[in-house]
């Protein structure tokens, strides 16, 4: 391992009151890597991705980004840094075209070439087979479509490091399915973004990712390949209780 | 009795209406505006209608003259944007720093003390006196109705301002980020927007249109330090006709407001001006309780 990782999620804990979400979670991305986050229903996935991007603080520990510590950075200065985040309920900007919701994004995060930024949407619009819809409100999109659009927003950002998606194919259609899993390896392939993918779907994430890390009870129960995960008893505990045999 | 009025008459009192009611709709759509980005209600924004007809009357009467009252107009409007700007980053930013939990009641307590604290230093450096800014402008003979210049003028620059507004929001960077930030408070920083500095802009447009129609009505209406509270209470009965948060709820419900007091004014009797409103709200409340073009709930 290198001396310091692209995400560096340090020691990282956070109580909610009596409950303790995340425990002592510490977690290395390595530049170009695509992370899966796994784990049963109440794991802390969420509440880990909202420590990365900021809109939660932890109780203990620290995130750092490309060797840099985040903690009191909120979450537009993170994305300015290049680390985003997408939302398990997509939140998109709904009477907004679905090009403004690409263009917002390119301007927020340094774009200030409005015709390069059209460029770009266009461009991406056109590989995630959303071009025709470019100018309808985003509220009018399918739910699948919406996840696309998120996903694809982040794309817009020039200096995106380490991309957070949070259940990002949840209720999703296999073929929209297929045009996000092409667009994050397209993207990872050309400019080494790392990903972190919290899903429940595990066929993608053995296809996306080389490594899986396995959350239970706020705590990382295991770290390792998927097939390694597939092989972990206690893994296996975690998800479907004790009494299961294969 | 409703056939005293002839059509022609009705019809100049209806244009007369409507010109009112493009001012009412710039003291509307401050209050919409600013809820829908900060989602906080600004009780004192008759105080900056007040200090913008301040300004514009100190501007015109020492320092141009009634002749250049439309360059007296954007000074007015800038002073205010940045005394909005100023007031939003020490008095309402707190609350979406420091963790405030119940934010609508911080906002409207703060508000509120400012609104007294406006009104009340106003009065204690006026004093009891009245000012108008005088107005060289001719009167203009809308058929048998005659109108003073000066209010014809206000119509006129103020569908101008509107329209300004418009283009601000919908070919501008910025106005790009404030409509996003309406409608998803968490999605714009996500994506990168700085959501704190972006509130004190949006605080400070939204004063600056309420100034910007005390400027206008400056020569119109006197100017003393309680002139803000018809402003208020007309913005807000636009905001509860038109539906809070919708920026086309206080366009529609400000002509809306302006029409009916003409109407009543020309069909039943002058007197009740300011009771038509309030009027035309009640019936609406019972049709349509939330507003014209109100939501119950944003939907992403």
């Amino acid at each position: 391992m290198s001396s310091e990782a692209l995400l560096a999620v340090e020691g990282v804990s956070k109580r909610f009151g009596g409950l303790v979400a995340n425990q002592d979670v510490t977690l290395r991305l390595e530049r170009g890597e695509i992370r899966g986050l796994i784990g049963p229903n109440g794991a802390g996935k969420t509440t880990l991705i909202n420590l990365i991007s900021g809109e939660e603080s932890p109780s203990a520990g620290e995130v750092r980004l490309e060797g840099r510590s985040l903690l009191g950075i909120p979450p537009f200065q993170r994305a300015r840094r290049g680390l985003l985040r997408t939302f398990q309920v997509p939140r998109l900007f709904g009477t907004m075209t679905v090009r403004e919701n690409l263009l917002l994004p390119y301007l927020a995060l340094g774009g200030r070439d409005r015709r390069a930024g059209r460029r770009r949407s266009d461009e991406l619009l056109e590989r995630s087979g959303l071009a025709r819809l470019a100018e309808e409100p985003a509220r009018h999109l399918s739910g699948g479509q919406q996840a696309l659009l998120q996903l694809v927003a982040g794309f817009m950002c020039d200096g995106l490091r380490c991309y957070l998606l949070d259940e990002p194919f949840a209720g999703v259609n296999p073929l929209i399915k297929e045009t996000m899993i092409d667009l994050i390896r397209d993207h990872n392939r050309r400019w080494s973004t790392v990903f972190l993918i919290v899903s429940h779907e595990m066929p993608v994430i053995r296809e996306l990712c080389s490594r899986v890390t396995v959350l239970a009870a706020g705590r990382v129960l295991f770290e390792g390949t998927m097939e390694e995960v597939a092989r972990s008893r206690e893994v296996v505990d975690a998800y479907l209780g004790r009494e299961w045999t294969p | 009795m409703w056939l005293a009025v002839s059509p022609g008459l009705l019809a100049q009192f209806t244009l007369a209406g409507l010109m009112m009611g493009v001012l009412y709709a710039l003291m509307a759509l401050g209050i919409t505006f600013i809820y829908g980005v900060m989602k906080t209600i600004n009780w004192a924004m008759g105080e900056f209608y007040m200090i913008g007809s301040f300004v514009q009357y100190l501007i015109v009467s020492h320092l141009l003259g009634p002749d250049l009252w439309w360059l007296a107009l954007p000074a007015t409007a800038a002073s205010v944007f940045v005394l909005g700007m100023l007031v939003q980053r020490l008095l309402l930013r707190p609350m979406f720093v420091g963790g405030v939990e119940r934010r609508d009641e911080y906002a409207t307590v703060i508000t509120i003390a400012l609104l007294l604290l406006l009104r009340s230093l106003a009065a204690v450096i006026n004093g009891p006196y009245q000012h108008t800014p005088g107005s060289h402008l001719p009167d203009v003979t809308l058929g048998p109705l005659s109108v003073p210049g000066a209010e014809v003028a206000a119509a006129v620059v103020g569908v101008l301002v509107l329209g300004l507004f418009f283009l601000l929001l919908h070919r501008t960077w910025p106005g790009l980020a404030l409509r996003a930030a309406a409608q998803n408070r968490i999605g714009v920083q996500t994506a990168g927007v700085d959501l704190l500095r972006l509130d004190m802009v949006a605080f400070g447009i939204g004063v600056s249109l309420a100034a910007v129609a005390g400027g206008l009505l400056a020569p119109v209406y006197l100017v003393y330090p309680t002139n803000g509270a018809v402003a208020t209470t007309k913005g807000f009965e636009i905001i509860v006709i038109g539906g809070l948060g919708s920026i086309w709820g206080a366009l529609v419900g400000g002509l809306l407001l302006g029409l009916a007091e003409a109407l009543g004014s020309a069909l039943i009797a002058p007197a009740y001006q300011n009771a038509y409103g309030f009027l035309l709200l009640i019936l609406l409340l019972l049709i349509r309780p939330i507003g014209l073009f109100g939501e119950r709930a944003r939907v992403v």
